[in-house]
């Protein structure tokens, strides 16, 4: 057995005032030069990933998500910012980790980085048009709150688009999701939304029980509690759980420690909302669960499973193909009640 | 507020949004918990399954052991097995959270206090827990107690016809020849109703097995080719590299033939061999494997088997014993050690395509794949060549690197016309860059859920034997020859080799 740890290399290539057509030539002789090396490392690529992040994302962060994105999903990763100077700037690469042991394969992935000015981003689909592997599948990532100017252009070839509701916080949590309504719903993942897989799958098993689900008709009260960096998720799981009782809901605001709200079930009747922490300050992610009618409840604690946050993320990214029936239905229903609140 | 009467949703209204469902409330009973099954691959799967959010909230895992193990020190076993060959780091949350729920019975499988036991325990526990369980009993034992413990289950009502539902889960060998399989699955039949067996052969629960399905019906473009117009051959290997270690007792009593090939290497090969089911349901699919089998040509133990048994040799650079040293080998051992077949395959699809399948221990490396051979071009336009260009080869390999390589002809570069065969590769390490579950964690999972496709019918255990049985009989003849000897890190025996010289063939270098 080898001691030695997985290492990795970089070969790269800068341009400033380049055209397209030059920075694909530079990535196919990066590729081409990388081949000739024979280290050993397979090209890994099954998807273009085109990422437009907003201007509230710091180059540094996204290149940190980017680092470990790429171990957990090989994809050409084409990134689209913008820049102040009328012109395009590339930086292309290819990343290798070398794999340690005998016979460990390592695996490499290529980059490109496009800095455009507003005009060339409001067309960015022509600016990375040559630059994907063809045939295979487009995702779209829209890191951060605010829009890229090139998302519209850029979502034009995408067959889903990432984003995460879970970074925006508080009232700004009202835009997120209002953003992520104004695509296509069909076509979004929402890392927020994905991160409550477990507990969807929780509470769908709790409610094959017929005398559950008959407690969905008269319930009058849902609790839900969550540490502060999950609200997004914990509000599309409160959305989603009324929207498919049948419930509507009318207000929708938040409050000291959380959120309140009401909806309105099918019968009239009327279901009170109550987000807030959990009850042990060290819990993260969300941690109860409550349905409450008369005297009778429903409790679910968190899924027992192990904490794996960065798995949320490359799962958006692995289920781009997945339809999410649930999430567009949750998002309206959350929809309906902030924008009364607001 | 005054009470109000409401009808419940027919359906459950969240169903449909989750991408895979949770197993109902579940109890695992394990027999044969303190073997080595159980803490290398068992006991590791139930946890990798609770660290993934795949066990249902209400979940308990029972043990049945012989003797007079209590509960703490059972749990102390559990805690080293997932410790040591568990795929996710041991976590104190989730084993704060597993350990209440392991729970122990003792007694003796032969006894019927045993069983009575074992039902006022689960029925207990339900109660405790606030609703009933289904209940799988996985049989980890030697299967000298199948029968008797099937029937025991069924005397104490948790058999055919149980509520809370119940299911069987036993594993390979399921019978040493066709009589005594068939005389298991009537005893087992007597107590368990078909659907409620789930007979485990783990290779079904490997990823590049079940890629082997989605490769064939999942893409258009190699069904058209599947067939004997396209196909020349195919050669299924499962070869080992370690020797039998210390399982001489059961060994030397099997043998390579009914130890690897009756059930993995058959079973790769009715996969390869089947026609498209109509739906992936699990007797669909299982019909068109049972189907396959059912059209293999009768062997001729003289023309289509080879039997090898290794001798000392060398191999990673160690010298290592032949078989008959082995521990508690005995010294006139007749057992084979490597065996091939040559197989064929009577229908429309495959008629005059042979299936050539060999297993072996010691031999120079550890894989399993599946090897397509395809006819040559039928006419080559290009002149002047050294030699033809290599026919088409589609490997799928099962392990230990999951992955297909698809083998083209290309020119070199040049301005010569010349040719070189090379691979088009897919590995699931590098295209996938997550760990794939390990085959039990899959097979429990879906036997949790009742999902009886990878798991093997009785009618296709029949099937298998009846397919070996003339080979087994004709090699335990005593008036036969001794099995080849073949040097320890070689391929095999020279007859293995004669088996496909005679068809102008030879074996993928190993």
């Amino acid at each position: 057995m080898s001691a030695l740890a997985d290492t990795r290399e970089r070969s790269e290539w800068r341009g400033e005032d380049v055209g397209v057509a030059e920075v694909a030539e530079r990535l196919m002789a990066l590729n081409r030069e990388h081949a000739r090396h024979e280290h050993g490392h397979a090209a890994t690529r099954t998807l273009n990933l085109l990422v437009a992040p907003g201007e509230d994302v710091s180059p540094d962060a996204l290149s940190d998500d980017l680092r470990g994105l790429a171990d957990r999903h090989p994809s050409r990763t084409i990134v689209v910012r913008e820049g102040s100077a009328p012109r395009l700037d590339a930086l292309v690469a290819i990343d290798c980790t070398i794999g340690s042991g005998t016979g460990g394969a390592g695996h490499c992935h290529d980059m490109a980085l496009l800095t455009a000015d507003a005009e060339r981003l409001a067309h960015a689909d022509a600016l990375v048009r040559p630059l994907r592997v063809a045939g295979l599948p487009t995702v779209l990532w829209l890191p951060g709150v605010h829009a890229s100017r090139a998302q519209d252009a850029l979502a034009t070839l995408a067959l889903a688009i990432v984003i995460d509701s879970g970074v925006a916080s508080g009232a700004a949590l009202r835009l997120a999701f209002a953003r992520a309504a104004a695509l296509d719903a069909a076509r979004v993942r929402d890392v927020a939304w994905l991160r409550l897989r477990r507990w969807r799958r929780h509470v769908a098993a709790r409610f094959d029980d017929p005398a559950a689900r008959a407690l969905l008709g008269r319930c009058e009260r849902v609790e839900l509690r969550s540490c502060a960096s999950t609200q997004a998720s914990a509000l599309l799981l409160a959305g989603w759980i009324a929207a498919r009782a049948g419930w509507t809901i009318e207000r929708l605001a938040p409050a000291p420690g959380g959120w309140r709200g009401a909806a309105r079930r099918a019968d009239g009747g009327t279901v009170e909302l109550a987000l807030g922490p959990p009850e042990q300050p060290d819990v993260t992610g969300i941690h109860a669960l409550a349905l409450h009618a008369g005297g009778e409840t429903i409790a679910l604690t968190a899924p027992v499973a192990a904490p794996n946050p960065a798995r949320a993320f490359a799962a958006a990214l692995g289920m781009f193909d997945t339809p999410t029936p649930g999430y567009a239905p949750a998002l309206a229903a959350l929809l309906g009640g902030l924008e009364h609140a607001a | 507020m005054a009470a109000t009467t409401t009808v419940p949703l027919a359906e459950n209204p969240f169903a449909a949004d989750v991408d895979e469902r949770l197993p109902p409330p579940s109890t695992l009973v394990l027999f044969g918990a303190t073997g080595d099954l159980a803490a290398r691959k068992l006991l590791p799967a139930v946890y990798d399954l609770l660290a993934d959010g795949r066990l249902p909230e209400r979940f308990r895992l029972l043990a049945v052991v012989r003797g007079s193990q209590d509960e703490a020190s059972f749990r102390v076993h559990v805690r080293q097995a997932i410790d040591a060959h568990a795929r996710r780091a041991l976590d104190d949350r989730l084993w704060d959270a597993l350990e209440p729920r392991i729970g122990v019975v003792a007694g003796d499988y032969g006894s019927p206090e045993l069983f009575r036991a074992l039902a006022a325990r689960l029925d207990a526990d339900d109660e405790r827990d606030g609703g009933p369980t289904q209940r799988l009993f996985y049989l980890a034992i030697s299967p000298a107690f199948f029968a008797d413990t099937a029937r025991g289950l069924c005397e104490a009502g948790l058999g055919r016809g149980a509520d809370p539902p119940t299911r069987l889960l036993i594993e390979k060998p399921f019978g040493r020849d066709l009589a005594s399989a068939r005389e298991l699955n009537a005893a087992i039949e007597s107590a368990f109703e078909e659907r409620q067996v789930f007979r485990i052969d783990h290779y079904l629960g490997k990823e590049t097995v079940q890629n082997l399905l989605v490769l064939r019906f999942g893409n258009g473009i190699f069904e058209p080719l599947w067939n004997r117009t396209a196909i020349d051959h195919v050669q299924i290997t499962v070869a080992e590299d370690i020797g039998i270690g210390h399982r001489a007792g059961y060994y030397d009593r099997a043998g390579a033939l009914r130890d690897v090939i009756q059930n993995h290497a058959l079973q790769l090969l009715s996969l390869v061999a089947m026609e498209p089911p109509a739906s992936f349901d699990a007797d669909l699919v299982r019909d068109e494997k049972a189907k396959a089998l059912h059209a293999v040509r009768p062997l001729d133990p003289r023309l289509d088997a080879a039997r090898g048994q290794y001798a000392a040799g060398w191999l990673g650079g160690e010298r290592v014993p032949g078989y008959r040293e082995e521990e508690d080998v005995p010294a006139d051992s007749r057992t084979d050690t490597y065996a091939a077949l040559r197989v064929e395959v009577d229908n429309w699809r495959w008629a005059g395509v042979p299936f050539y399948l060999r297993t072996g221990k010691r031999l120079p490396l550890r894989t399993t794949e599946i090897a397509i051979a395809f006819r040559p071009a039928p006419h080559q336009p290009f002149r002047g060549l050294d030699r033809p260009p290599p026919p088409n080869e589609l490997v799928i390999s099962v392990q230990p690197n999951e992955g297909a390589t698809l083998q083209i002809a290309a020119k070199m570069p040049g301005t010569a016309l010349r040719m070189r065969p090379v691979q088009m590769d897919f590995q699931y390490g590098t295209s996938f860059l997550r760990e794939s579950p390990e085959a039990y964690e899959r097979l429990l999972h879906d036997a949790l859920l009742g999902d009886a496709t990878l798991f093997t019918r009785a009618d296709e255990v029949e099937a298998a034997w009846q397919i070996v049985e003339p080979v087994l009989k004709a090699w335990a003849d005593p008036e036969s020859d001794v099995p080849e000897p073949y040097d320890a890190g070689t391929p095999g025996p020279r007859s293995a080799d004669e088996l496909l010289a005679q068809d102008g063939r030879a074996w993928r270098p190993l």
